[in-house]
């Protein structure tokens, strides 16, 4: 009687004993597959750098006037009739399907979160306000916009700055 | 009462192979399913090949001389840009690679008549379709001006097939 009753003890702690290795493997095994999907590398692994010679040309461009854009977004601190609508069709015209929004315009450095600095944008006629870096997600949970921006320095804090803001999905 | 004993000891025997079996099938099916299939890294190659071609024909901003309208940049692309399309690795094919770009005045939108191309055409027509075994394509446009002010878009186009190594 008492050996019988050993003996179920020890087949029970055996069948445990097996459900728990069975459950660890298929535990890696989930999780395993979840890697093969990281072996796809992301089309946008590497940011547009190509976009940035757009920029740069687009602020060595004449203005009517003479002088180059940057020299007059300097001077204005904000984007003029020219090269707001010069901006509007270098800019929509060649990447407005790529990315789900873009701005250009001018940003000062000014205090940020935690007492650091960031740059705050000015809104402008051409490109409204710029994009927030933070994006509000279910639950009252916040993320980063996946977008990149290229900054060229005009006075003391203060920037021409574009961003390109990726599409999700 | 001893053979019971033994009998015992045969079972978990054949219980500890059976979960050795089970343990190392797991393992072997892991290791195959992360290391046996290759990175698939032809779109960011024809990224950085597109890139390349970008850095090549323009400099600070500005298009470099002797590009546009040069029948020395056309004739001899690859070796202004310091590119090798020979790839050793693919014995017996056309070309693993192909390059394109067009030059377009940008106010008129007129395309200009000097196309550079050099590498395997065939691989172009894979552009429009997608499919994971396909070369990967890369189009990038962007805009660009000259030092006499003259506005352009260029359009670079860059194809990798190798799709037998990394698909």
């Amino acid at each position: 009687m008492y050996n019988r009753k050993a003996q179920i003890s020890e087949g029970i702690t055996w069948i445990v004993a097996t459900i728990a290795i069975i459950i660890i493997l298929l535990v890696s095994l989930f999780f395993t597959s979840f890697s093969r999907k990281d072996k796809e590398i992301s089309k946008d692994f590497f940011s547009d750098t190509i976009n940035q010679k757009s920029f740069l040309s687009y602020l060595l461009t004449k203005e009517n006037e003479g002088g180059i854009i940057y020299s007059k977004i300097k001077t204005d601190e904000d984007l003029s009739n020219f090269n707001g609508n010069m901006a509007i069709k270098i800019f929509n015209g060649l990447y407005k399907e790529k990315y789900s929004q873009i701005w250009i315009g001018v940003s000062r450095l000014g205090k940020g979160v935690l007492g650091g600095t960031s740059l705050n944008g000015i809104e402008n006629d051409f490109f409204g306000k710029r994009p927030s870096s933070i994006v509000s997600g279910p639950m009252g949970s916040v993320a980063y916009k996946d977008s990149y921006s290229s900054i060229l320095p005009l006075k003391k804090e203060t920037f021409a700055e574009i961003i390109f803001a990726k599409k999700s999905g | 009462m001893i053979l019971g004993k033994k009998g015992a000891e045969k079972t978990i025997s054949i219980y500890w192979f059976a979960i050795l079996i089970i343990v190392a099938g797991a393992v072997v099916y892991m290791v195959a399913s992360v290391y046996g299939q290759p990175y698939d890294v032809r779109q960011i190659e024809s990224d950085i090949l597109a890139n390349n071609i970008a850095d090549c024909i323009s400099e600070g901003g500005y298009l470099k001389e002797k590009v546009l309208n040069d029948a020395s940049f056309k004739e001899n692309f690859l070796g202004r840009c310091s590119l090798n399309f020979e790839a050793a690795d693919f014995p017996g094919t056309n070309g693993e690679y192909y390059a394109e770009i067009n030059f377009y005045d940008f106010d008129s939108e007129n395309k200009i008549n000097f196309e550079v191309s050099s590498g395997n055409l065939n691989l172009k027509q894979f552009c429009e379709i997608k499919g994971r075994t396909n070369p990967a394509c890369s189009q990038k446009s962007f805009y660009v001006i000259d030092k006499n002010q003259q506005s352009y878009r260029i359009d670079v186009t860059a194809v990798v097939n190798k799709a037998d190594k990394n698909v």
